[in-house]
């Protein structure tokens, strides 16, 4: 009995053993520092309305199976050239959740992240700008949605199966790069992407897609997201 | 033990008590019940109609859930607290890719959540055990469709023919709640393996309400509606099985698309079983 106890314990500790664990807020700030790195994240964490996700340069976040990122309060990510920040999954075959950014406090600022493996990051009644973000081999890369006033600076989607989705919401591109991904830009309804999309290319299914035009190519009415809803509602 | 024994005993007398008279008492065994497994299932199918410019378009969705129902406590005034824990879920949709299968299955399968239970069947404060796996805006909770197949059992003894009526709270996206108004008939009385069995009709209405907050507002003009069975285990205060059929008709309202759909048809059949 005692040897089985001792091999589960030693069977736990092997398992969180390759990182620190996802820090709590102290003083209305989670703060994530370089000599911690490598974080853990087994599973859901939010980052409430009246704190401040703060990661310096040269953190690495392991994403365990189920995590999922949620932050709504205030976002500073800055991560610099060499040092970025990588949230990425622990384990390379499985997917993690994603990050979720539902901040409308005052405009995030993330700088130099690379976001690899997620399910689906997405950005929902938010504003800011993302400056050389890499997002890396994710399901649904970025998903945009009900957000007015996004600006990508500098920014790489590859590998993704949708790499950047828009919805009800404006995104301004600057220097962004959108290549090598299965769909490139996705926008559906309200919808638009500004300055730069010529970037946007060499996607394998296509480059840019819009609803509205594919509803239309199939006289279909019912968008995505109306089904999505009736099925969440019931 | 000696508590366990007496609760016993006394839900024992109590059924036979009152089907001396006729009448039976039904009530679920909140203070000494053995955990139970349960399967939980919901089709849903949705449709539009086309006209002149649009084709007809539907999406059917299912999931199946196995979960493990346990007692955590009993209280003195008669109800117990329970947790429901998923133990799997399998899902699909003709709207989703399978990688987006896995995904709902995934986090739909650490949706383990606690409820205080009455003995007659009212649930309240139904909370996912982890607060940081609670569901986004976006996606699937478990929690309403459990409470949508749930039976309320009357609150004293019932003839053969008897009908009662309540209402439950069940909780939706954000805060917003919907009163569901359920009416039960008890149809039969039966002996099942030594199982004293209720079979018992059930019906159920509620107004689909748009939620303000939201730029997708679904609303029905009437009533969606209800109608299934629910065959109770008497002798045990549990649920042997519970099925509902629920019609719906919407309109729905997208703000940003500037459009409204009419006459979106649902339809959506839940039916758990208890695979003890």
């Amino acid at each position: 009995m005692r040897s089985s106890i001792t091999f589960l314990i030693a069977l736990t500790s092997s398992v969180f053993a390759s990182g620190m664990p996802f820090p709590v807020a102290e003083n209305g700030k989670v703060l994530l520092k370089e000599s911690d790195s490598p974080y853990v994240l087994e599973q859901g964490v939010v980052v409430a309305e009246s704190d401040t996700l703060v990661i310096e340069p040269g953190v690495t976040v392991l994403m365990g199976e189920f995590a999922k990122l949620m932050i709504r309060g205030s976002i500073k990510i800055a991560g610099t050239n060499d040092k970025p920040v990588v949230f990425s999954g622990a384990d390379s075959v499985a997917n993690w959740n994603g990050f979720h950014v539902m901040s409308n406090a005052r405009p995030f600022e993330i700088k130099n992240l690379t976001v690899e493996n997620a399910f689906r990051n997405t950005i929902f009644r938010s504003r800011g700008t993302l400056e050389n973000v890499n997002f890396f081999n994710n399901y649904y890369g970025l998903w945009i949605d009900e957000s007015s006033d996004i600006t990508l600076v500098r920014c790489t989607f590859a590998h993704n199966r949708y790499a950047l989705s828009v919805r009800a919401g404006r995104v301004v591109s600057n220097g962004s790069s959108i290549s090598e991904n299965v769909y490139g830009l996705y926008l559906e309804t309200g919808g638009t992407l500004d300055g730069d999309t010529d970037l946007i290319r060499n996607n394998q299914e296509s480059d840019i897609r819009s609803e509205a035009a594919d509803l239309k190519l199939s006289k279909k009415r019912v968008r995505r997201n109306v089904w999505h809803n009736i099925e969440a509602r019931f | 033990m000696n508590f366990v024994k007496f609760s016993v005993l006394s839900f024992a007398l109590l059924s036979l008590c009152s089907c001396e008279r006729n009448e039976i008492h039904l009530a679920f065994n909140t203070q000494t019940v053995a955990p139970q497994s349960f399967v939980l299932e919901s089709t849903l199918n949705a449709s539009f109609p086309g006209d002149s410019n649009t084709v007809p378009e539907s999406m059917r969705t299912h999931v199946s859930v196995r979960s493990t129902m346990s007692l955590l406590m009993s209280y003195d005034d008669g109800s117990g607290r329970f947790e429901m824990k998923i133990d799997s879920v399998d899902y699909t949709s003709d709207k989703r890719s399978v990688d987006e299968f896995r995904n709902i299955e995934k986090y739909l399968s650490i949706q383990n959540f606690q409820f205080k239970l009455n003995h007659d069947g009212i649930i309240t404060d139904p909370t996912i055990e982890n607060a940081l796996d609670k569901p986004s805006e976006d996606e699937l909770n478990l929690i309403p469709l459990f409470l949508k197949a749930q039976p309320l059992l009357p609150e004293k003894p019932v003839k053969l023919g008897e009908s009662w009526e309540r209402q439950m709270p069940i909780f939706g996206k954000g805060n917003s709640t919907t009163t569901v108004y359920k009416t039960f008939t008890l149809q039969d009385v039966f002996l099942q393996d030594g199982v004293r069995m209720a079979k018992i009709h059930m019906g159920m209405k509620y107004l689909e309400l748009p939620d303000t907050t939201s730029n997708l507002q679904l609303k029905s003009n009437d009533y969606v509606v209800g109608d299934g069975m629910v065959f109770f285990d008497v002798t045990h205060g549990v649920i042997s099985s519970a099925e509902m059929n629920v019609v719906a008709v919407l309109d729905i309202r997208d703000l940003v698309a500037g459009d409204t759909l009419p006459s979106m048809n649902v339809n959506q059949k839940i039916v758990l079983r208890n695979v003890q």
